[in-house]
């Protein structure tokens, strides 16, 4: 009996494949009567199954439709364009989490951190860069001296004058004052304003830059006009009603004491006076009797 | 520099699957040119030779590989686990539409009965065939499972154990159980097809 229990459907199922009832061993009959009601059973399950062995070849197989395939493949492309997005959300878009725990800015600061770094820690390239300024600025206070020796004392009174051969041509911002007054005629300008031998310059009120400038310098020395500020040697302004044109002129006179407006005295005294101002004149005999 | 290609025609399904888990799309397209066809058929068996049906299922089917690769345990055949989740989907069907399916299985056990009757008319193994198809389809879902991995998927004992989730001696029992309601649905055609195969031995 212990031969048999080894026995189990599934081996009925080889003895049926492989073996007529009369080949079968006596204790494969006696399982096989165990679990069938005889010979006959035996023989029509037997030819049944070799039946279904013979038909599997011959069973219709049926392709799947090939949309079935493109449709899968573009459901692949957007799912790993899909997790590309996740994980980008997860960087940067984590509203339950402060933003110093966000991984996104995490990362974007540690990166500053080391690009940062790097810059400061550098060696070569600074030192180099820093020891051609120096030369620089030594040249350019070379040039401003020898320039200064050659218009003899001029500048010597005025220690904010800035020299510079390139701005000959530029023209000095106005105050706003000037731009304030009643309408100005065409004013002449004079050539050698820009050269450095003069010692006068004529100012064009259709060149005078309405808006003032940051920093405007003028011809050599002789005067600086900022923003807030401008240098005139008063020994020097002459006013020369021309009929139609207006000029100043101004001299580079080293001796001469400075007077200085702010423009903004200026713009004050003038909207103050403006009733009683007709033209430069007056403006400027105004300021130096109020001075 | 060189671009190394990948073969993926002689990669293991589960190193297929393991490319799939890692998004590659090549891999994917191995995957479902080997495995398509037999799915398909798998469910236009089961799902009462719906066609339409079979391929929703088919795509839903690859669609799980695409969205949850991580479900599949690396340490187990690609094929078993396949077959598992397809069987798992057809078993959520018949549960789904466990009405339709009674209706259907009257359906069926009329047409069988008109065929029954117009048996002795059909001697050929393709009418065999017809007949077994129809038989199938009355069994329950279980046995008829059993008996489509075991005889036309062509799959072992062990393999059907693992799909089914239940003891390789339950598979054989189920096996040896449906094989014999099928000899008894098939009796009287068994006898035909019998004097069939005798009268061509005689003829050769």
């Amino acid at each position: 009996m212990k031969q048999f229990s080894k026995y189990d459907p599934e081996d009925i199922e080889s003895l049926l494949l492989h073996k007529q009832f009369n080949e079968l061993y006596p204790e494969e009959k006696e399982f096989v009567l165990r679990h069938l009601d005889g010979v006959e059973e035996y023989e029509s399950m037997r030819r049944m199954l070799l039946e279904l062995k013979n038909s599997e070849g011959t069973d219709e197989w049926l392709t799947p439709d090939p949309s079935i395939k493109k449709a899968l493949m573009a459901e692949f492309a957007r799912e790993r364009k899909g997790r590309f997005s996740i994980w980008l959300n997860s960087l940067f878009a984590m509203p339950e989490r402060p933003i110093y725990m966000q991984r996104g800015v995490q990362w974007s600061f540690g990166v500053a951190l080391i690009a940062g770094a790097f810059f400061l820690l550098k060696p070569n390239g600074n030192q180099t860069l820093l020891a051609e300024n120096k030369k620089t600025e030594n040249q350019e206070g070379t040039s401003a001296k020898s320039d200064t020796t050659q218009n003899g004392a001029g500048l010597a009174s005025t220690q904010k004058t800035v020299v510079d051969t390139s701005m000959s041509n530029a023209i000095p911002a106005a105050p706003k004052v000037l731009a304030m007054v009643a309408p100005m005629p065409a004013v002449q300008l004079d050539d050698q304003v820009a050269t450095t031998d003069s010692e006068s310059k004529k100012y064009d009120k259709s060149d005078l830059p309405l808006a003032e400038s940051d920093n405007v310098s003028t011809a050599e020395g002789s005067s600086t006009v900022t923003k807030d500020e401008e240098v005139i040697t008063s020994n020097s302004l002459n006013n020369t009603n021309t009929g139609d044109a207006v000029a100043f002129t101004t001299s580079a006179a080293a001796s001469a004491p400075n007077v200085t407006f702010s423009s903004k005295t200026i713009e004050s005294f003038a909207v103050a006076n403006a009733g009683s101002m007709s033209n430069y004149n007056d403006l400027l005999d105004l300021m130096f009797t109020a001075k | 520099m060189a671009e190394i290609k990948v073969p993926y025609q002689k990669l293991a399904d589960e190193e297929l699957m393991l490319l799939v888990g890692k998004k590659d799309s090549k891999a994917f397209e191995a995957l479902y040119d080997r495995y398509s066809r037999l799915m398909y058929n798998y469910f236009h068996r089961m799902l009462w030779k719906d066609k339409e049906k079979s391929r929703d299922f088919t795509q839903d089917l690859f669609s799980k590989l695409i969205h949850k690769p991580e479900l599949f345990n690396a340490e187990r055949s690609f094929k078993t686990w396949l077959y598992s989740v397809a069987h798992n989907m057809c078993k959520n069907e018949y549960a789904k539409h466990e009405v339709r399916q009674s209706a259907h299985q009257e359906i069926k056990s009329t047409s069988s009965f008109q065929t029954e009757s117009g048996a002795s008319q059909i001697m050929d193994r393709k009418a065999f065939n017809e007949e077994l198809e129809k038989a199938l389809l009355e069994l329950d879902e279980v046995k008829r499972t059993t008996f489509e991995l075991r005889f036309k998927q062509d799959m072992s004992i062990q393999e059907i154990s693992e799909i089914m989730e239940c003891s390789e001696g339950t598979v054989k029992s189920r096996l040896f159980y449906t094989l014999k309601q099928l000899n008894t649905r098939l009796k009287i055609y068994e006898g035909m097809l019998g004097l069939f195969i005798t009268l061509m031995i005689g003829i050769a």
